[in-house]
């Protein structure tokens, strides 16, 4: 357990490292594969910032999506600017209002990390779990309670 | 006193088999002693009682004699003619509403994911018998006094009215119960339960003011919530999850959401068909479907 910790906190700082490189490559990567969200590197902040907007049954869901080796337990912060979601401990948000999209141990392989592009198309799958959620109270996709 | 054709007593039957069970390793550790059976308690929520009985002298060969260990005392009982008895009264259907709508399916020949067969082909009567029993287990998690499975699926059978869906079953049959029940208050008498295979046999003669009142108490509260199932559904979703229990409710929608994503017409619907079968893709536009785009890994949505 220990190795792998190390392991992870290595590549953590090889990522912070080269952090300029690393947010390009991943942009590079992300954006080939995915045309929704535009992004820009943000180097006083040190982060990838996207925005984006998925429609589904007429309905616009705006967000904000930041990415950076230096923001603590994982690099992702995806956040849902419009409509106003508020809290809610059944629809997968953590505390700050960012979509808790994948399990940060048990998604992860160990010492690595969640690649950007990997964690996308999951947006689209949180919005029509949230959908039917509105609709029946409940998340149907696989889920992990905090 | 009864007479069976058995060799040997009740008592040394049920003593056996469950000397039998014991010695093997498969069940030996999941056997509960109950009064009347013996428990195989597999794990989650599932168990099989087993009944040691022998069969009684007399002209109806499916009558049986088994022993209450905790009264002491030997009953007779028929499960073959109760079974007879209560499929006779949930087969008084001619078609239900999902028969009805299974052969329609089939006469289109609309293209379906498939269903358990039992899911049509159960009437309504015996679905609402297995809805009242899930929820009784619920019910009386941390109650006394539960409703027991065979006075449920008797008092079911004897109100049931030939309704043709689930939903009017359980509503109807509850509200002829509460009336029965409230009548026999009114009018001095005691509300009773008997076997309809076997009249002189009570099902409430052991009943003391508390069984009642935890009966009464059941039914009413089981009443009031299927009210609330009236509204739409949206508004309704807790009382279902209150009355079958939170996986329940869960593992029936998923069931439901996968059978009727290939044919639904809602965007949403498709796609949670294909997450839900892992066959989902993105594509550039954040769109899902199953063939264009990145596949999507297997994850857990974490946190709440």
């Amino acid at each position: 357990m220990k190795s792998i910790q190390t392991s992870e906190d290595n590549i953590i700082k090889v990522n912070r490292l080269h952090w300029i490189s690393f947010l390009e490559t991943h942009r590079f990567l992300t954006e080939k594969k995915f045309h929704w969200v535009e992004w820009q590197l943000n180097k006083k902040s040190r982060w990838l910032e996207g925005k984006g907007k998925l429609t589904f049954q007429k309905q616009t869901y705006k967000f904000k999506l930041l990415y950076s080796p230096f923001f603590p337990a994982r690099y992702d912060r995806i956040y849902i600017t419009s409509p106003s979601i508020g809290y809610n401990n059944e629809i997968h948000m953590y505390g700050d209002l960012a979509l808790c999209l994948y399990h940060p141990v048990f998604d992860v392989p160990n010492g690595q990390i969640m690649p950007l592009h990997r964690i996308v198309p999951w947006i689209s799958e949180w919005i029509i779990n949230y959908k039917k959620w509105q609709k029946y109270g409940i998340w149907f996709s696989d889920e992990i309670a905090h | 006193m009864f007479q069976s054709h058995a060799y040997f007593s009740e008592e040394r039957i049920f003593d056996e088999l469950l000397r039998v069970l014991k010695a093997d390793s498969t069940y030996e550790d999941k056997l509960v002693e109950k009064n009347r059976c013996i428990r195989i308690d597999y794990e989650g929520d599932f168990h099989m009682d087993i009944l040691p009985a022998s069969l009684a002298r007399g002209n109806d060969e499916e009558v049986i004699i088994f022993q209450d260990r905790k009264l002491n005392s030997l009953f007779k009982g028929n499960p073959k003619g109760f079974a007879t008895w209560f499929l006779g009264k949930a087969n008084s259907l001619t078609s239900s509403v999902l028969q009805r709508f299974r052969n329609a399916m089939i006469e289109s020949k609309v293209d379906t994911e498939p269903l358990p067969e039992d899911l049509y082909t159960k009437t309504p009567l015996q679905r609402s018998v297995q809805l009242t029993k899930r929820y009784r287990d619920i019910y009386f998690k941390n109650r006394d006094y539960p409703v027991s499975s065979i006075v449920i699926t008797t008092i079911f059978g004897q109100f049931y009215g030939g309704e043709d869906n689930i939903y009017e079953t359980i509503d109807k049959v509850l509200e002829r119960i509460k009336n029965e029940y409230n009548q026999s208050i009114k009018s001095h008498k005691v509300f009773k339960i008997f076997n309809p295979v076997i009249p002189e046999e009570e099902f409430t003669d052991s009943w003391t003011a508390k069984h009642y009142e935890s009966f009464f108490n059941f039914i009413t509260d089981y009443y009031v919530l299927w009210q609330e199932l009236k509204q739409s559904f949206e508004r309704s979703n807790p009382y279902y999850k209150e009355l079958f229990g939170h996986h329940v409710y869960r593992q029936s929608l998923i069931e439901k959401e996968k059978a009727f994503a290939n044919t639904s017409d809602d965007e949403i619907t498709k796609a949670l068909g294909l997450i839900l079968t892992g066959e989902a893709r993105s594509d550039s536009r954040g769109r899902i479907d199953s063939i264009i785009g990145e596949k999507h890994e297997e994850h857990s949505n974490f946190g709440g």
